[in-house]
């Protein structure tokens, strides 16, 4: 190499490193232990509730439920410098971003943001998705107080797709989900033992209730065809459901911001604790309609608590679930009781074949029946993945059965379609 | 016809395991709590057992029943001993023929809620490999189901949160499940859910590739930084570090992170990685 190719080269590197160095993207955050929320209480009235959390640092600070999302790009080196204002040692974690020890807010190794003090949290951006970031103080306690939020990291170019190279979206909608207990928040200093964590404020990005419908962000809009995209990010500790209506199709797309090889249809997506999905909605019908969101215990997935994402409904108002507590004492514990999320059937409508997956445990029997209630297919099944022959149904709506091998059984409905080939 | 050739030499591979079954206790919260594990020795350990074979393997177990209750055994897939009345010893023959993390348990009367649940782990994985056996316990049933008593299914309320029967930070010292490596080598990490809820693992610092699960079968071959583990699941993780550091894998649902109510504790382990 000559003398000055070898300058050069040198130069490059040299200006790589100090590019490196300059964030693209830069956030001022805050950690404030005197914040206030308001939510909707079960008889429609409005009460506030004290917050611990995060906001923007400017002059007078405010605690946002959730924090204020951190945006990037994939690619990009990302600051978030946290002054600590707040009498007690925070941190931030950086939830699914993969940071190296330093940045990573976890105080047993690297100690935690004194009163008065502040820290930048530098990481890179390496993949677009949705992930999280939280509090890792006395987290049983600081995040459910409220102190946590998103990271939305976008394709490359910034371009409207789910992942750089992946399918085209409208519009996006960013669905944080968590819950809250109202004694917890009102009262930080009589919590006693964190096992006495019992929440009772289900919230979609902060809100719970009409306050969901009265946000413009969080009701989901378009015509036929259209193509939203859906975040769910599951910051709690307790278990998401999200029921999707037919006047969507609903297709996963990436999980804890990773590409799925396969992305696939469903009717209903469980959301864990720390989990995050993109799900990619078209628009099937236009007329209002909803998405569900079931929170669940991570005892048997008992339903606690339900709240609705509006789609096309402006005056959308609660719907109270109906719900049927199956619990008796016959039942075993967390095994016996087929939670009717661990069965997916696909595609749905279908033509030729109905697909049914079961996450728990083996089909045993399966009955399809029109909406008279009349028998038309009734099929012995065994293994955890079944197939049925739709060929002999004309099109139109209809239920199926399906008991499993622990003897619980539930009832899905599907639609059968014209072949559309 | 190469097939052929080896399956001989898989027949030969006998082994025999004798397993107890042991009451001991744990102290993981406030007081003692008492407890039931699978042994190899005949002492107690508040761990059970981590059983891991060859591919092909094939092993008789002779489980031998020192409560003082009826007992059974069983391994997920591969068969079962109905009843084994106390004090004496039963055996069973099992060929391991597929690769697996598997659950072993005494199926009998919940008694996986006293702590009878353990991991087999069937390889032929050379590399570095850890195990975590994630477990609740409620007093009051251990308790019931110990004594022949009375417990409401509706009111589980487990108070203890443990991996290997430790809550952290005695999962620092733990070397089945405190991961140890390189940046660039490839781990393996079995996980199996022997409680009655379901836990949720995190992974800091890192994703995972999900290789194997017995229920979340959709999982297998996402790469994954948190996910859900259902009641009696096992999984295969598979990781490889890009970069040095410590880390925590814990469980996020965060009021199993406690030990005695209190933070942190309970469901957490570590990934020490070095260059």
């Amino acid at each position: 190499m000559s003398r000055s190719k070898y300058i050069f080269a040198l130069a490059v590197i040299f200006a790589s490193l100090i590019l490196k160095a300059q964030p693209n993207r830069e956030y001022s955050l805050v950690s404030l232990m005197n914040g206030q929320g308001t939510f909707e209480s079960d008889s429609g009235s409005l009460f506030d509730l004290p917050l611990w959390g995060y906001g923007f640092n400017k002059i007078n600070p405010t605690v946002d439920l959730p924090g204020p999302t951190i945006y990037a790009n994939q690619g990009d080196s990302v600051h978030i410098s946290m002054f600590n204002p707040s009498m007690e040692g925070h941190t931030i974690h950086l939830h699914g971003l993969d940071v190296d020890e330093a940045n990573d807010g976890v105080p047993h190794f690297t100690g935690f943001i004194q009163e008065g003090e502040s820290f930048t949290y530098k990481f890179k951006a390496t993949h677009a998705g949705n992930f999280l970031y939280h509090c890792h103080v006395t987290t049983t306690m600081h995040l459910t107080l409220g102190m946590y939020g998103m990271v939305i990291v976008y394709p490359t170019d910034s371009s409207k797709s789910i992942y750089d190279g992946g399918p085209f979206y409208d519009r996006q909608y960013e669905f944080l989900l968590s819950e809250m207990d109202a004694r917890w928040n009102s009262d930080y200093t009589s919590i006693g033992t964190f096992l006495s964590f019992d929440p009772d404020l289900f919230l979609i990005k902060g809100k719970n209730r009409s306050l969901i419908y009265n946000d413009s962000n969080l009701v989901m809009t378009g015509e036929v065809g259209d193509q939203l995209l859906m975040r769910a990010l599951n910051v709690g500790y307790r278990v998401n459901r999200l029921i999707f209506p037919t006047a969507i199709r609903a297709e996963v797309h990436t999980s804890d911001g990773r590409v799925l090889d396969a992305p696939f249809e469903t009717d209903t997506l469980i959301v864990y604790p720390g989990e995050r999905y993109s799900i990619l909605a078209e628009v099937l019908d236009s007329d209002p309609s909803w998405v569900s969101v079931d929170y669940l215990d991570p005892y048997r997935l008992k339903f606690l608590g339900r709240e609705y994402i509006p789609i096309n409904d402006t005056a959308f108002s609660y719907i109270i679930p109906q719900v049927v507590d199956n619990d008796t004492d016959t039942i075993g514990v967390g095994l016996s009781n087929t939670p009717i999320s661990s069965v997916v059937i696909f595609p749905n409508p279908a033509s030729e074949e109905l697909n049914l997956k079961s996450g728990l445990h083996q089909f045993q029997y399966g009955i399809v029946s029109d909406i008279q209630g009349r028998v038309l297919i009734s099929k012995n099944l065994e293994n955890y993945f079944e197939v049925i022959s739709l060929k002999e149904l004309q099109p139109g709506n209809y239920f199926i059965q399906l008991q499993m091998e622990d003897g619980s059984y539930l009832h899905k409905k599907f639609i059968k379609e014209y072949k559309s080939k | 016809m190469f097939s052929l050739m080896v399956l001989p030499a898989f027949a030969l591979s006998q082994k025999t395991v004798n397993l107890y079954i042991v009451e001991g206790e744990v102290n993981e919260s406030n007081g003692f709590v008492p407890y039931f594990t699978f042994s190899t020795t005949g002492s107690f350990d508040s761990s059970n057992a981590v059983l891991r074979f060859d591919l092909g393997e094939v092993v008789t177990f002779n489980v031998k029943n020192e409560t003082d209750f009826t007992c059974a055994f069983s391994i997920t897939d591969h068969g079962q001993i109905e009843g084994i009345p106390m004090g004496e010893t039963q055996s069973i023959t099992v060929t391991f023929s597929q690769e697996g993390t598997f659950l072993y348990e005494d199926p009998f009367n919940d008694h996986r809620a006293l702590g009878l649940g353990g991991m087999v782990v069937v390889s032929d994985f050379s590399g570095p490999e850890f195990y975590g056996v994630f477990t609740e316990h409620d007093e009051e049933w251990i308790n019931a189901i110990a004594d022949g008593g009375v417990y409401d299914k509706r009111t589980y309320s487990p108070d203890v949160f443990t991996i290997n029967g430790k809550g952290f930070p005695r999962t620092m010292f733990d070397t089945l499940a405190m991961i140890m490596g390189h940046v660039g080598d490839t781990i393996r990490i079995h996980i199996t859910n022997a409680g009655q809820m379901y836990h949720f693992p995190h992974f800091h610092g890192y994703h995972v590739k999900i290789i194997e699960a017995s229920k979340h079968d959709h999982y297998v071959g996402w790469i994954k930084d948190s996910f859900g583990i259902a009641p009696a699941e096992s999984m295969t993780l598979e990781l490889v570090p890009d970069k040095p550091g410590r880390f925590p894998v814990h469980n996020h649902n965060l009021v199993t992170t406690t030990y005695g109510g209190n933070y942190p504790g309970g469901m957490m382990m570590h990934m020490f990685i070095y260059e």
